[in-house]
């Protein structure tokens, strides 16, 4: 089982290494990456002396390059392919079937897994994948349950990669507009959900109230722990009369106690979430995951380990993993 | 609009605060050239803060300390990063952004020790103003491996030794002072903060009342007009 951990910055990559990361998973500072936040993510420079820095310890650096180019102006993501090739990254995550198309021909032999953007959740979708493009991995969009999991991999012949902690999105991965409807800005086109050029906080009353655009999202209460401010995780008034949440509520993943069920099932690689989130996040979770999944393969029971205090509303579930309706 | 009297404007019951009594004496412009020192020594050993700072164009932040008596204004300038010490008396400078928590937790957060959406999600930290600006100085100071001790030490290499164990040695006495503070808050101030809640509950009540008065006394106007105009009407 391969541990796969996030990295903003050269310092999250280094915390990330020293922790147990199997593998660091990174982004160029632009719109080609899923968290195209400022201040993060890597120049060329920069990558190129993380991975070596992973190279020389035996580990491997994934650039995620999972946005969806824009028609017109294809020359960043194209840019963002070749120079993963040329730094030597051990694979690039693509969601494009025209990106994907573009690293097949360009650079056959660059591994090419298949990004949660692409939202690919059924053996026809990721076997397609497989023979149009050789995809190597698929990761899986956070809604099957491990059962179903299971059964998937019985059906596709490429490697599966699970998340297993960090933020939860809503069931539509790839697919949501919520943040362009706010904003005009969203994760799969700008790589940026809720971004934070539209995003205010003001202090009222003792309560946390969080603004995207020119909707009002939540209004956390003095003692209540706050989330992100995204429109999936917003508070609103119903017909009910009072907030409540009506998508999602602000939580984090964490499906640490069925890492045995994940193993059985034949998952690959364990995902954590969190480009965005300090160093000092990637090393708590890393290091948890690590002694969690060596106890697991060697069928030693999965210590308990809290999270509380670095999870969103400091609060966690192992969402769609062990949902029982369909 | 913002609340000056808001419960979060309540000093954290740490450490610091008492420390921040015993400084008061001393005055913010006695502190700049020491605020100068750091930053200069942060250039020096961490540039790659400052080369991510850099998109940043003409942004001043007011970090404030909520359980000292002084507030650090860092503007960030045609590339180029300056500081100054003020005291909380003093009149608040323009800011594009304010950073407000702990002293304790805004130098563990410097060092990388915590993550900062965890210290916003726990309520620890609070931000107002350009979210952009503050996400990028975050993701800036995290991308380096800063230690204050390395910052502190200055540059005679045969000081050093004797400084990181001393230093070492305050943070562990800093640490297990702040385990006690919390200890204590918890037996003394929650009460009080219970009751602080209960009051604003009681306003947020009383918003709803009103509002509801509002709409009723539009309805009321209405069926008033309604029933002054002439029998008969406009056809």
């Amino acid at each position: 089982m391969e541990l796969v951990c996030p990295a903003g910055t050269p310092a999250s990559l280094r915390a990330a290494l020293d922790a147990g990361a199997d593998v660091v998973y990174v982004g160029f500072r632009d719109e080609t990456n899923a968290r195209n936040f400022p201040g993060l993510n890597f120049s060329p420079e920069e990558l190129e002396e993380g991975v070596k820095k992973a190279h020389d310890m035996g580990r491997q650096v994934y650039v995620a390059i999972n946005t969806y180019p824009q028609a017109g102006n294809l020359d960043p993501w194209y840019r963002a392919v070749d120079a993963a090739a040329r730094i030597g990254v051990d694979a690039v995550i693509l969601a494009d079937v025209g990106l994907l198309d573009y690293a097949k021909r360009h650079h056959p032999s660059l591994r090419r897994h298949l990004s949660v953007q692409a939202s690919a959740s059924n053996p026809e979708a990721i076997n397609f994948y497989r023979s149009a493009f050789d995809v190597q991995r698929v990761v899986l969009p956070r809604v099957l349950t491990v059962r179903e999991i299971a059964e998937l991999i019985t059906e596709i012949d490429v490697e599966t990669e699970v998340f297993a902690f960090g933020g939860m999105c809503v069931m539509a991965e790839g697919r949501c507009s919520l943040s362009s409807y706010a904003t005009g800005k969203s994760p799969n086109m700008n790589g940026v959900c809720s971004p934070a050029s539209h995003v205010e906080y003001e202090q009222r009353r003792g309560k946390l109230v969080s603004r995207l655009g020119e909707f009002t999202i939540n209004s956390f209460p003095n003692e209540e722990a706050a989330g992100y401010p995204t429109l999936c995780k917003g508070r609103f008034i119903g017909h009910t009369g009072d907030p409540s949440y009506l998508f999602e509520e602000p939580t984090s993943l964490n499906v640490m106690m069925m890492l045995p069920e994940l193993i059985q099932a034949g998952v690959k690689a364990l995902k954590i979430e969190g480009r965005q989130r300090g160093k000092a996040y990637v090393h708590q979770v890393v290091s948890g995951y690590r002694h969690a999944i060596d106890a697991a393969m060697k069928g030693e029971p999965v210590p308990f380990m809290d999270m509380g205090n670095i999870t969103e509303g400091t609060r966690s579930t192992a969402g769609a993993y062990e949902k029982n309706w369909r | 609009m913002h609340d000056k009297n808001a419960p979060s404007s309540v000093p954290p019951f740490t450490p610091m605060l008492f420390a921040g009594f015993m400084m008061r004496p001393v005055p913010a412009f006695s502190l700049n050239p020491v605020a100068k020192y750091v930053l200069v020594r942060m250039k020096k050993l961490y540039p790659e803060i400052f080369s991510r700072l850099a998109i940043l164009e003409n942004v001043n932040f007011l970090i404030n300390p909520t359980d000292l008596h002084y507030r650090f204004y860092l503007s960030v300038k045609e590339r180029e990063t300056h500081i100054d010490v003020l005291g909380n008396d003093a009149e608040r400078p323009e800011a594009q952004a304010t950073i407000s928590g702990p002293m304790v937790d805004l130098l563990k957060l410097m060092e990388g020790r915590v993550d900062g959406d965890a210290l916003f999600f726990s309520r620890t930290l609070n931000i107002e103003g350009d979210t952009e600006a503050v996400l990028t100085l975050r993701n800036a100071v995290d991308s380096a491996d800063v230690r204050l001790v390395d910052v502190l030490g200055g540059p005679v290499p045969f000081i050093k030794p004797g400084f990181t164990t001393f230093f070492s040695k305050v943070n562990s006495l800093g640490e297990s002072l702040e385990k006690d503070f919390r200890t204590a808050q918890r037996s003394i101030l929650f009460p009080i903060m219970r009751h602080v809640s209960e009051i604003d509950k009681e306003l947020d009540r009383s918003e709803d009342r009103m509002r509801k008065i509002d709409k009723e006394l539009v309805k009321i106007k209405t069926s008033l007009k309604k029933l002054q105009q002439p029998a008969g009407g406009v056809r």
